[in-house]
């Protein structure tokens, strides 16, 4: 005699898993991805600094260089948390060019020196020179933390929760 | 330098679902199917144990009918008639209705006729050879088919889509051929799918004779022809979708000749379209498959497989063109209307997935802004604590020229980062409302945006008018000229015969709303006509909007020509 029971289980158990994924069952995926992806941003600020923020950056109070992330509608999004924006994009590609004051009078869309007729260099009025850092990529290397964790991390969830349903009832 | 957005690492998540929707039809068919089956093959089992019975009964009452009959003819004309004369004679005894109890008791006259019988033995033996109609050359077995067969009306028509013979199919359920068990705790939709189509496929390997499969086959084209498919299209998917192609030949060898085609470097969408195309496509396939030195079991397999695939093909595209003729499959228009009909619900379905795409669009744009928002008010609040920190190092005796010089120094950092950020915030809001990157929409958004943080960031309101400064420079607005044609009238004559004509010529207003003149042209005196050609030429766009300028410079010329016509009269 033949039981056919098991076929109708798992019937059952492959269509609870299509909903699931329809719906709730992406959003806690995502969840589970969320801080992992965010560690990995803090990872790279503190390969860089050496901690989460720089020390002059605000005097006194400095500016946590940390990630939020955000559950999109079909997947997230991480950034650099609003205030961080800033620290972060000097940490990543440094002040004022990185290699040195480029002198009054430059162009900040095309980079070039304002001179006069004859050649000479122009007198405008200049910002103070307030020092340069080079970029050290930080936020590159965190793309890449995250290139790396995000595949790894989904596929285990994803895996957790079709063994989820195939184990249940 | 990176923008905001830039520096934003995004994860997309699409998880779909269609796969395990299609696993879990399959296998709630292959369940049904298997339900079907068991139900009718244990509906048949019944039957034969039912018909066995009454065999076994009346098998057992014949042999005492024989024996009876036997006894009572005697030895000798027993041996004459033979036992198995005897068995049919007690056989017929019984289906002309005569039962073993009446035999019982009447034995000695049933002996008697037969005595009589033998008196005219050839004759006896010819007529009761004339005279028995039971199939003495089939066996036992297939008269208990048979009559099983009868008992369950409707068994032998349709056994289920499974297509097995009966007696294969109890015999590998009740050998445990079929696993079933532990199917549940497998992990993995791929697994299920692959589960059901193994139990799929091992059943039709079952299948033994070519023409059951055909058949089969056959059918399952009929299925998917009834819905609209190409017949071509259809084989094509149903060949790359089991994933094998198979051929049987003489009905005793098949197999997967797929080995064979990756070998011989030959494609399936080429073994398909030379099967389309008919035998002289298939010898042309063959001739090239040669001439690139394919040869020996590769290349005969690839001619038998295509050969049998051509005969389905046909069997196919005959069996639909019935199938059209008696009105139960699609016809040629009613499958161009179904195929318009997709590529229409294709385009409804792209435009509203395009919909909801911009859709998501708008919402992730309003997240930037409110995000931009909410950061620019973050910053702006500490930049009033920096200054009161500032403020209170500025009086403490202890502080150093140098460190005082360092405050100044971040304060007038955070002033221009927030002043970007500000603009930033502005760019956002321009994007919110629609405007296009770039467009003179955009930078006036822009612009008034600007001009409401001023308001609202007091503090920072000398940065940010740099940049509204900025956005007024941009050249997306272009010089107006303005140019009036006008022409005096004619003068007329005076009393005294004088008069003279008005002015002519071009007055060039030059550019800007701001440069508007007023202009008067005189007219002739005595009698004078006002001018009559006015033209006002406009090129190109103006800030504060075309129909204003024009208004203005109308009203200008209107004074004017009205004042000469004053003065003149």
């Amino acid at each position: 005699m033949i039981d056919t029971s098991d076929l109708d289980a798992l019937t059952r158990k492959l269509q609870r898993l299509a909903a699931g994924f329809d719906g709730p069952t992406k959003v806690r995926v995502l969840k589970k991805v969320d801080k992992p992806l965010q560690a990995d941003v803090e990872k790279a600020v503190r390969a860089d600094l050496g901690d989460l923020s720089m020390s002059g950056w605000r005097r006194g109070r400095p500016v946590p260089i940390i990630p939020t992330a955000r559950v999109r509608t079909d997947g997230i999004a991480v950034s650099p948390a609003g205030r961080a924006i800033g620290p972060m994009r000097t940490l990543s590609e440094g002040r004022n060019g990185g290699g040195g004051f480029q002198g009054p009078g430059v162009n900040a869309r095309t980079g070039a020196t304002k001179r006069t007729k004859k050649g000479n260099l122009a007198r405008v009025r200049a910002r103070r020179n307030n020092g340069t850092t080079r970029g050290k990529g930080t936020w590159t290397d965190a793309v890449r933390l995250m290139q790396d964790t995000a595949p790894k991390v989904l596929r285990k969830a994803v895996i957790d929760e079709v063994g989820e349903v195939f184990r249940g009832k | 330098m990176a923008s905001n957005e830039q520096m934003k690492f995004t994860l997309d998540f699409l998880a779909k679902t269609s796969g395990l929707k299609e696993s879990a039809a399959l296998s709630a068919k292959l369940s049904d199917a298997l339900d079907d089956a068991d139900t009718e093959a244990t509906m048949l089992a019944k039957a034969m144990s039912v018909a066995a019975d009454h065999i076994e009964r009346d098998l057992k009452e014949t042999t005492e009918y024989a024996e009876r009959l036997g006894n009572a003819l005697g030895p000798e004309l027993r041996a004459k008639i033979g036992a198995g004369g005897v068995d049919s004679l007690a056989s017929r005894f019984r289906s002309a209705g005569i039962s073993i109890q009446d035999a019982e008791q009447n034995i000695d006259q049933l002996a008697a006729g037969v005595q009589r019988l033998d008196g005219l033995s050839d004759k006896a033996a010819a007529s009761m050879n004339k005279l028995d109609g039971r199939d003495q050359s089939g066996s036992v077995r297939a008269n208990f088919l048979g009559n099983a067969a009868q008992e369950i009306p409707g068994v032998t028509g349709a056994m289920g889509p499974l297509n097995m013979a009966i007696g294969q199919f109890v015999e590998y359920g009740a050998e445990g051929n079929i696993s079933l068990k532990n199917l549940a705790a497998m992990a993995g939709p791929m697994l299920g799918v692959a589960v059901a189509m193994e139990l799929v496929s091992k059943y039709q390997k079952e299948v033994a004779a070519v023409k059951a499969w055909k058949k089969g086959e056959v059918d399952a084209f009929t299925k998917s022809l009834k819905s609209g498919a190409d017949v071509a299209e259809d084989l094509k998917d149903r060949l790359l979708e089991a994933g094998k192609i198979e051929f049987k030949m003489n009905r005793l060898f098949g197999g997967d000749v797929l080995d064979d085609m990756n070998r011989a470097g030959l494609s399936v969408d080429q073994f398909i379209a030379a099967v389309q195309g008919g035998d002289p496509a298939i010898q042309k396939m063959v001739d090239a498959l040669s001439a690139a030195g394919v040869e020996g079991d590769d290349l005969s397999n690839i001619l038998f497989a295509a050969k049998s695939y051509q005969e389905n093909l046909t069997q196919a595209r005959e069996t639909y063109a019935a199938l059209q003729k008696a009105g139960l499959a699609a016809t040629d228009e009613e499958i161009e209307a179904n195929r318009r009909l997709k590529v229409s619900g294709d385009a409804i379905v792209k435009m509203l997935e395009d919909k909801k795409a911009a859709a998501q669009e708008d919402i992730d744009t309003m997240y930037d802004y409110e995000e931009s928002v909410i950061a620019a008010d973050d910053a702006y609040a500490d930049y009033l604590q920096s200054l009161k920190d500032a403020d209170k190092a500025a009086k403490d005796a202890n502080t150093t020229d140098a460190e005082r010089a360092d405050i100044l120094r971040d304060l007038r950092n955070q002033q221009m980062s927030q002043a970007e950020g500000l603009y930033a915030t502005a760019v956002a809001f321009s994007t919110e409302q629609g405007a296009a990157e770039g467009s003179r929409a955009a930078h006036m958004l822009q612009r008034d945006a600007l001009i409401e943080m001023q308001k609202k960031y007091p503090l920072l309101a000398d940065e940010i008018q740099k940049y509204i400064d900025k956005l007024n420079s941009i050249p997306g607005v272009k010089n107006t000229n303005v140019t009036i044609r006008y022409g005096g009238g004619a003068g007329g004559t005076g009393a005294d015969g004088t008069g003279s004509s008005g002015d002519t010529g071009n007055i060039n207003l030059g550019s800007g709303a701001g440069n508007i003149q007023s202009i008067q042209s005189a007219g002739g005196r005595g009698g004078s006509t006002p001018p009559v050609a006015l033209t006002v030429n406009l090129y190109g766009p103006v800030m504060n909007g075309d129909r204003e300028v024009v208004d203005m410079i109308s009203r200008a010329v209107n004074d004017g020509v009205r004042a000469a016509w004053m003065a003149g009269n």
